[in-house]
């Protein structure tokens, strides 16, 4: 069943990709093959492997998570987005902390001790990677004007 | 010979340099430590220090010393968690659970851990030596490759690679496919941009290192907060970590044939560590097995697959360095982080760079002895490490993967393109699609398409190029091959399929 429902999205995305492919510019004279040959033969083979799952599918067990760990997965991909997205804007350290105490308390930690492991933690990697490697940290566009 | 040792010794003269030893023994403890812990196997880890390296602008000699320590430490530091914990970290250890963990469950994992580290002090050893002899030998014969060769190798390379992991074929091509596809994105060749949508920022493409550590670091995470539903698994008693004199005496033939085969394997693209420690793992079934013990505890089912998948790994760099062809992820990986740093592997590689290879080599000897060393006295410090709860190790895993990445690009978008693959890797390893595949299409994708053009370019496109020599039809007929092996494999392979969701490194 699962196999199925992969070979549909493989072969909407195999159809799209060589949508995509056919419209890229055709071969010219010094270039034999040109900047298209490549992606359609792929959206090819692609298509066939995505029939081969749709019209044979193999028989495995997909164990999917149970219903109580779908909200702890939802939960982890908003917090690794945000982690993304803020880092900049509030830089290493408040984010980190954010971030660092949202997961523990994924992984079922008490709140009191996920924030002092989140402090803890980022200060020890503050260390490691700021001072000790000398990598580039964000210092946080918010508290800019603070250190001016 | 006498040229060879002439080099190596002045290998060892590099690779005795404070900064170069400094590397080798800190690669063998992050190796080590990486292997052990759940979630993060020596391809994140590579992948993770790329850009820290780059960052600190570390020699090349340096950072192949570093990534070759972490390669072949984290074999060593799999075993233990494999052996104490019943959780193998890669793969490539599954083998070894079947004694290792008996042993440990009977009380006698100290015994197992000194057997697998003196086993894989030997494969490593030996295969060392192997490396030395045959690295050169093949570079000498693949200077006669030329862009068809190169284009039909890749192909080969990724058949394979397909065929042997995860449980079908089939997927394992579209893992392949679905690589390739994200290596198309960018710029190509000729600058003409491609699947780019207009975006700047897409123009150089997605950095393997972005893809690499979303597919499995970040996978890895969502699969580890889905097994927290499960509990943690409990560690098992070590006991001392000793062997006796008549233990060592009747594993040490065990040991030195599943090295050479181990090597053997290795050498091969796409087979590598797994299929090396499951086929030392039977044939010493076959030819040791008298009295039906292994499976039940047995020393020399640890020895045969530990001292065979730490001889792969020597093994594995033979194409990578030599061809410039990975045959697994990890050495994707590599090849990724040697081409950034403009060092191209391939036949030319070893007498333009002879420094280079001879410092590995003899870095390889010292890591070895480095980590007989570390590991027979200092296991049970280690395995405090595997004590730090996930709660702790998790977050904290999260966070050096994306500063890391963060460093190096500062920027957002390749870390949400990071989180995205993460995602994406999550559901492939829930639907038994293998990632392995994909970071080597991504690596070589690029390098296939421009032999794939170059070729064309030099033959007015005639396609006949691509059947023009013994050489290209030598490898076609290898291409064959890898794809029968699958039926030949599928009823032979039932135990390999016992972890679907550990991935190959």
């Amino acid at each position: 069943m699962t196999d199925r429902l992969s070979g549909l999205v493989l072969l909407a995305f195999s159809l799209w990709f060589g949508v995509l492919a056919w419209n890229l510019p055709r071969s010219f004279f010094s270039d034999p093959t040109g900047s298209r040959a490549f992606p359609l033969a792929l959206a090819v083979l692609l298509t066939l492997l995505a029939l081969h799952l749709l019209l044979r599918p193999s028989h495995t067990l997909v164990v999917w998570p149970d219903r109580a760990a779908w909200p702890a997965l939802g939960i982890t991909i908003v917090t690794l987005i945000a982690y993304a997205l803020l880092l900049e804007p509030l830089g290493f350290v408040v984010a980190t902390v954010i971030v660092f105490t949202a997961l523990a308390l994924v992984f079922r930690a008490a709140l009191p001790k996920a924030a002092v492991a989140a402090v803890g933690a980022t200060v020890a990697l503050y260390l490691l990677f700021g001072i000790v490697l000398e990598l580039y940290l964000p210092t946080g566009e918010a508290f800019e004007g603070w250190f001016r | 010979m006498t040229e060879v040792f002439a080099s190596l010794m002045g290998g060892f003269a590099t690779a005795a340099q404070p900064v170069n030893l400094f590397v080798a023994f800190v690669g063998v403890l992050v190796g080590t430590i990486i292997g052990m812990l759940p979630g993060i196997g020596p391809i994140n880890g590579i992948a993770i220090l790329i850009p820290i390296t780059f960052a600190l602008g570390l020699e090349p000699t340096a950072m192949l010393i570093l990534f070759a320590g972490i390669y072949y430490g984290s074999q060593y530091g799999n075993s233990i968690s494999t052996i104490l914990l019943n959780v193998p970290g890669t793969a490539s250890s599954v083998a070894t659970a079947l004694d290792g963990y008996e042993m440990a469950k009977q009380g006698r994992g100290g015994p197992a851990l000194a057997i697998s580290a003196i086993a894989s002090f030997v494969g490593g050893t030996l295969s060392v030596i192997g490396l030395m002899l045959f690295a050169p030998l093949l570079a000498r014969w693949a200077i006669s490759f030329g862009p068809a060769e190169y284009f039909v190798l890749m192909i080969f390379t990724f058949t394979t690679l397909s065929a042997l992991t995860g449980r079908h074929f089939v997927k394992g091509l579209v893992s392949t496919a679905l690589g390739l596809g994200v290596a198309m994105v960018g710029l190509d060749v000729t600058n003409v941009a491609r699947f780019t949508f207009g975006q700047m920022r897409l123009f150089d493409g997605f950095d393997f290192v972005v893809v690499t550590i979303g597919l499995f670091a970040v996978s890895e995470v969502l699969v580890l907060v889905e097994g927290t539903r499960r509990g943690e698994a409990a560690l098992l008693k070590m006991g001392r970590v000793m062997i006796t004199a008549k233990e060592f005496t009747s594993s040490i033939w065990v040991m030195v044939r599943s090295s050479i085969l181990g090597f053997a394997v290795g050498v091969l693209p796409g087979a590598g560590a797994t299929i090396a420690s499951f086929m030392a793992y039977t044939v010493e079934q076959r030819l040791v097995d008298r009295h039906s013990t292994f499976g039940t505890g047995d020393h020399r089912g640890v020895a045969a697959p530990e001292a065979a998948n730490n001889a792969a790994v020597s093994g594995a760099l033979i194409p990578l360095l030599t061809l410039g062809i990975p045959g697994s992820g990890t050495t994707a990986v590599i090849l990724g982080a040697l081409l950034a740093l403009n060092l191209s592997p391939g036949p030319l590689f070893l007498t333009r760079n002879p420094d280079l290879f001879w410092s590995l080599v003899a870095s390889m000897y010292i890591g070895n002895v480095m980590l007989l060393v570390l590991n027979l006295p200092l296991v049970g410090v280690f395995v405090r490490i595997l004590l730090v709860p996930r709660w702790v190790l998790v977050p904290t895993v999260v966070v050096i993967a994306y500063v890391a990445v963060y460093s190096a690009t500062s920027s957002s978008f390749d870390l949400l393109a990071m989180t995205a693959f993460g995602v994406i890797g999550y559901f492939m390893r829930k639907m038994h699609f293998p990632l392995a595949p994909v970071i080597l299409a991504v690596v070589l994708g690029p390098l296939m398409e421009i032999n794939f053009r170059r070729a064309l370019s030099l033959s007015d496109g005639d396609y006949g190029i691509f059947a023009s020599s013994p050489l290209v039809l030598g490898l076609w007929a290898l291409v064959v091959v890898s794809l029968l092996l699958p039926l030949v494999f599928r009823r032979r392979r039932p135990a390999v399929a016992e972890a679907p969701e550990r991935p190959e490194a």
